[in-house]
């Protein structure tokens, strides 16, 4: 009663072990690459900064007019001016900055098809989602429009329209909405630190395309302290109201 | 194993299968009756990206996230962008979002899960909730300005799990994340925040999430049915809540929050509130300060500006 089942089903399954033995070739290779890296945890800059440099350790390729907002930023900035600044009125600082803005920690939490940023900075998130096509685009928003691939080791994120509202870095480097930024992800040191390397093309503001290179310090899971730019803003004597005392009791 | 390649097989059919669910656009009517820009019906669930609050924008009461984003979608609603010439990346594609999928494992949380305000299923269970003069509740509950903390009882919500730790990314009230750290306990000295500090565990099929080194605070809360800003709220640092979360069913969420908070004088009462997946994904871009209009003229950038 048992054995006929037996001698019938190699015959009938043939065609379904090929299929199966096909499609597991093709498929679990990819698997093993999306699986292979996850850059969860929580990461802090290396080195504080406050300027984006060029690989070579240059002043970006800005163009003339570009060149006069920067000069412009850093001359008011130096006088205490940071009117210019949309962070100063907690609006977000943009990508890539808010990764090192304040030298605070960032969070990364991978799972299933999406990377999330989660910034220490006022708490703002930042969706990556895994997929190999932009959507429709509706920006531009102030981290961009993000999708993200896995290229071998490397988490490749393509981050279009970027609002020009932001600035690239804390000095004011300009950057126009049309902004396209490719950030190339991966750990190093057997995982401590996450190198990002970020390809800037922006042909209004940049007379060229450039590369930078940031570098994190993995920091112990649990290490993102709650930050409230108004309360903040606040115990800096530049917000007049408590945000919990705003309403009277 | 002697046939190691009809598992190996197996798993590529699974996970394939996962991979190239079917994703269809909304129709017309869908996005008119939502009023997003975007979305996508996953297994007949919506899983539209853009919240309700960004529906808003369609109607005029609110700005748009940028301002020039708000220029741009009142000039092109938004057309597939192309890259721009050296850019590389990927080619533009269907939009559609993430396609989320209800596991059918009690211990997998994860995925989008809907909001009160289109479903109403918030119940108190137990307790009162409020005493005479301001109406007295948990932060928890509230909707407060840029900085404070909300709910699981009135936002949608999307989990993100992890062994060591559950991530939850509030919707509608824009970036609020809490974290529920995984089977530790609460450190010694907890520094009082507005999301508390949480740990959980699982007892059976049901998280349970102890949260406590919440700010006192006081705010407004938005009722969940009128949307109008009804009540005064009031925490004290002695505010305890522990939320017992499990699954109806693959796409039932069903949470009952206790909350005690004998600084208050108030006896410990429970909420309870049934959530369903994927109805909203609360994706987009919300920035709270960008949008404080919502909040009443003078916020933010009135009085930052």
């Amino acid at each position: 009663m048992k054995t006929a089942p037996l001698r019938i089903a190699p015959l009938r399954i043939a065609p379904l072990r090929v299929a199966l033995l096909t499609a597991g070739v093709l498929i679990t290779p990819l698997l093993v690459t999306a699986r292979a890296v996850d850059l969860s945890g929580v990461w802090k800059i290396a080195t504080p900064i406050t300027a984006l440099r060029t690989v070579d350790g240059t002043v970006p390729p800005v163009t003339p007019a570009a060149l006069a907002t920067y000069n412009a930023h850093k001359a008011a900035k130096s006088r205490g001016d940071l009117s210019w600044d949309t962070a100063q009125i907690c609006k977000p600082p943009g990508e890539p900055r808010t990764m090192f803005e304040s030298a605070w920690p960032f969070e990364i939490v991978q799972t299933g098809n999406r990377v999330e940023f989660l910034y220490q900075w006022n708490h703002l998130t930042r969706l990556v989602p895994i997929q190999n096509h932009q959507d429709t685009f509706t920006g531009p928003w102030y981290f961009g429009q993000s999708v993200g691939h896995f290229e071998g080791q490397t988490f490749v994120v393509d981050d279009v329209g970027v609002s020009g509202d932001t600035s690239l870095d804390s000095d004011g480097l300009p950057h126009s909405d049309s902004i396209d930024l490719t950030e190339r992800f991966t750990l190093q040191d057997g995982g401590k630190t996450l190198e990002a390397r970020i390809h800037i093309v922006d042909p209004a503001t940049f007379t060229k395309p450039w590369d930078t290179i940031l570098r994190f310090t993995r920091q112990p899971l649990g290490s993102i302290t709650e930050d409230v730019c108004e309360t903040r803003l606040h115990q800096e004597s530049r917000y007049p109201v408590l945000p919990e005392k705003l309403y009277p009791q | 194993m002697k046939r190691p390649y009809l598992a190996l097989g197996a798993l590529g059919l699974l996970f394939g299968g996962i991979a190239t669910a079917q994703v269809t656009p909304l129709t017309p009517a869908q996005r008119a009756a939502i009023g997003g820009n975007f979305g996508a019906v996953v297994n007949g669930q919506t899983t539209e990206r853009q919240s309700l609050l960004n529906s808003e924008v369609g109607k005029g009461t609110i700005a748009g996230t940028t301002p020039s984003a708000a220029a741009q979608q009142q000039q092109n609603p938004g057309p597939p962008r192309g890259r721009r010439p050296g850019g590389g990346g990927p080619p533009p594609g269907p939009s559609g979002g993430i396609a989320y999928h209800a596991s059918n494992d009690p211990h997998d949380l994860s995925g989008p899960w809907d909001t009160m305000m289109i479903t109403g299923t918030g119940q108190l269970l137990d307790g009162v909730k409020s005493r005479p003069g301001p109406q007295v509740i948990s932060p928890y509950e509230a909707t407060r300005l840029c900085a404070g903390e909300s709910a699981f009882l009135e936002d949608g919500f999307n989990i993100l799990q992890r062994p060591e730790q559950i991530t939850i990314l509030l919707a509608a009230n824009f970036t609020r994340v809490r974290r529920i750290a995984m089977d530790v306990p609460h450190p010694a000295n907890v520094t009082p925040t507005f999301a508390g500090n949480s740990v959980g565990h699982w007892e059976g099929n049901t998280l349970v999430i102890d949260t406590i080194g919440i700010k006192g605070a006081l705010g407004r809360w938005r009722d969940p049915v009128s949307l109008a800003f009804t009540h005064l709220l009031m925490a004290t640092p002695t505010l305890h809540v522990v939320e017992r979360v499990r699954k109806l069913a693959p796409n039932q969420l069903e949470i009952i929050s206790t909350y005690d908070d004998p600084g208050t004088g108030m006896k410990p009462y429970r909420m309870r509130a049934v959530y369903n997946f994927g109805a909203m994904d609360p994706e987009i871009e919300n920035i709270c300060e960008a949008v404080g209009d919502l909040f009443g003229p003078g916020y933010v950038q009135g009085v930052l500006q």
